[in-house]
């Protein structure tokens, strides 16, 4: 499967309701707020060069981390197939927010 | 080749076959009676079992005690005779026309394909035990899920057969045919007689009549973690021709039924039972046997595929969803597991770390100080291998990592720890989201950041 630019992926969360906190030498957190709170739904992204691109190991990874089920999920997460709203309902359904 | 009573003596007086034949004669009735094996005698000279209260005394006769056979062979041939000659199971009537094919071996394929098809009729009829009792049709429900229970113990038994026909354990002596593999002994398994020989209930020679279901189910839960932590009281005794009557009013399904019940259909007599089954025996019924096709399911099939790890999956599901569908039914038999929105998350969680890859070990990290925090209690991190990385996960803190090496997964999952943990400090309580609030909570049992706000750097 096509590899996501991390690029791709930071921009995406931007849009999704995630915020970008704490950076560190190494790598960024990305924390998910719902209502102005921040949730316990992050990820961290390298900022090394050996992960420029996601490939499907990081990716599930992430998914995880987003408490997505599937990476194509995850793929929709990043293309905007899947919305914000589309997002939070999922979370929602699974009874995390 | 025929086997007889002596050779099955010779068979089992060898030393490590005794130590096995040993333990089975200790859970003899006249053994458990006289409470001491040391009390257990055999007379030289009769080859009787008696007990020291008895005060056997025989004409030339020595009382042996079961304690010297361990180290004397012509006891413990005495002992192997009384016992072989009182369990030898003689096959009568149909059986017989089998005995010409007792060293015939039943392939393991033949059983792994037989196991799978009662497996899937036990599934189909847990299947329609649900829709039933959906439907309010309680009594119908719950006998269906009995039948079901019926095919899974048929399959316990025939998969036993299946995995130890190299072992001792369930090599009990029948005339006419060596140890191992028979058609008899699969056969028998089939129709869970064996169980006769667990329970001791009757001689193993008294006929062939069959054990009531919940006298099986009684003796094989030992073997299953899933009735032996959950089941806390008998399972209702229920006859299946009475529940027939009860259920259909009629007998024209019962011939179709009848190929999932393990009954003698000679002295079986259909009369009306006292009273029906309730709401909540029923979902007891069906409960556990959605619990027992999830432990079980495994028996069915033997090697590890796609397919066992759905079925093992759909019935997983099928139980939880049915379980917190009625939850309101207070079950008497049948605890229910209470699981809170947290844990529901993190068992969420930790079963979708199998996508991650293989587990390749599970490390339990002491409580340590590190630059960036302090561990106050152990924690285990798994580590799993996938396609190019590792990934080190603390499950009940819902944290997973990645590491070009091992170390370097685990490094990495501990620093995310302590930063979560110093973020939350970082963050006003009122900013943060219930599932946060309860999270950071799980976090600071386990640990303490360095430099959180209580820090006096």
């Amino acid at each position: 499967m096509a590899v996501i630019p991390r690029s791709d992926l930071e921009r995406a969360l931007a849009q999704k309701g995630f915020r970008e906190e704490g950076a560190g030498r190494d790598h960024r957190f990305w924390w998910f707020y719902h209502q102005s709170q921040k949730t316990h739904i992050f990820t961290k992204i390298p900022r090394g060069s050996g992960y420029r691109d996601y490939s499907d190991d990081l990716l599930i990874k992430v998914k995880q981390q987003l408490r997505l089920d599937t990476v194509q999920q995850l793929r929709d997460l990043v293309s905007c197939t899947m919305t914000e709203q589309d997002y939070i309902d999922h979370l929602e359904a699974k009874g995390l927010i | 080749m025929k086997w007889d009573l002596q050779d099955w003596v010779n068979y089992y007086v060898v030393e490590d076959r005794w130590s096995w034949l040993s333990n089975m004669l200790a859970g003899h009735p006249k053994v458990y009676e006289a409470g001491k094996l040391t009390d257990f005698l055999v007379c030289s000279a009769c080859k009787g079992f008696f007990v020291t209260q008895e005060g056997h005394s025989c004409p030339g006769g020595q009382l042996l005690s079961f304690h010297d056979a361990k180290y004397d062979e012509t006891v413990r041939r005495a002992f192997v005779h009384e016992w072989v000659g009182s369990v030898i199971y003689e096959p009568k009537g149909r059986f017989k026309e089998f005995q010409h094919c007792s060293a015939q071996v039943i392939s393991h394929g033949f059983i792994e394909s037989f196991c799978q098809k009662l497996l899937h009729n036990a599934d189909s009829l847990l299947n329609e035990a649900i829709q039933l009792f959906e439907g309010g049709h309680h009594a119908r429900a719950a006998f269906l899920a009995l039948l079901a229970q019926e095919e899974l113990v048929r399959m316990y038994w025939a998969h036993i057969e299946g995995v130890n026909s190299d072992g001792r354990f369930y090599q009990f002596p029948i005339k006419g045919c060596a140890p191992g593999f028979t058609f008899q002994r699969f056969y028998l398994a089939l129709r869970g007689l064996r169980l006769k020989s667990w329970c001791y209930e009757k001689p193993f020679v008294e006929g062939l009549d069959m054990m009531d279901h919940d006298a099986k189910l009684a003796v094989v839960k030992i073997h299953t973690p899933f009735l032996t932590t959950s089941l806390q009281t008998p399972l209702v005794t229920l006859d299946h021709f009475s529940k027939y009557e009860l259920l259909y009013g009629d007998v024209q399904r019962l011939p179709e039924l009848l190929r999932y019940i393990d009954l003698d259909c000679r002295s079986g007599v259909l009369s009306t039972p006292d009273s029906g089954i309730s709401q909540r025996e029923a979902f007891d019924h069906i409960a556990l046997t959605c619990g027992i096709l999830h432990d079980w399911a495994e028996h069915g099939f033997w090697s590890w595929s796609f397919e066992y790890k759905r079925f093992i999956d759909h019935a997983q599901k099928r139980y939880q969803q049915f379980l917190d569908q009625y939850n309101g039914i207070q079950s008497e038999v049948f605890p229910k597991p209470r699981l809170t929105p947290g844990d529901k998350a993190i068992l969420a969680f930790m079963e979708s770390l199998e996508d991650l890859g293989d587990l390749i070990e599970r490390r339990v990290v002491y409580p340590a100080q590190t630059p960036k925090g302090r561990l106050l209690t152990p924690v285990t991190i798994e580590i799993r291998h996938g396609k190019k990385y590792f990934f080190a996960s603390i499950a009940k803190l819902e944290i997973v990592e990645e590491g070009e090496t091992s170390e370097a997964a685990v490094k990495n999952c501990l620093d995310t720890l302590f930063q979560v943990l110093k973020s939350y400090e970082n963050t006003p309580s009122e900013q943060l989201s219930k599932g946060a609030s309860a999270h950071w909570k799980r976090l600071q049992v386990v640990a303490a950041s360095s430099h959180g706000r209580h820090s006096t750097k």
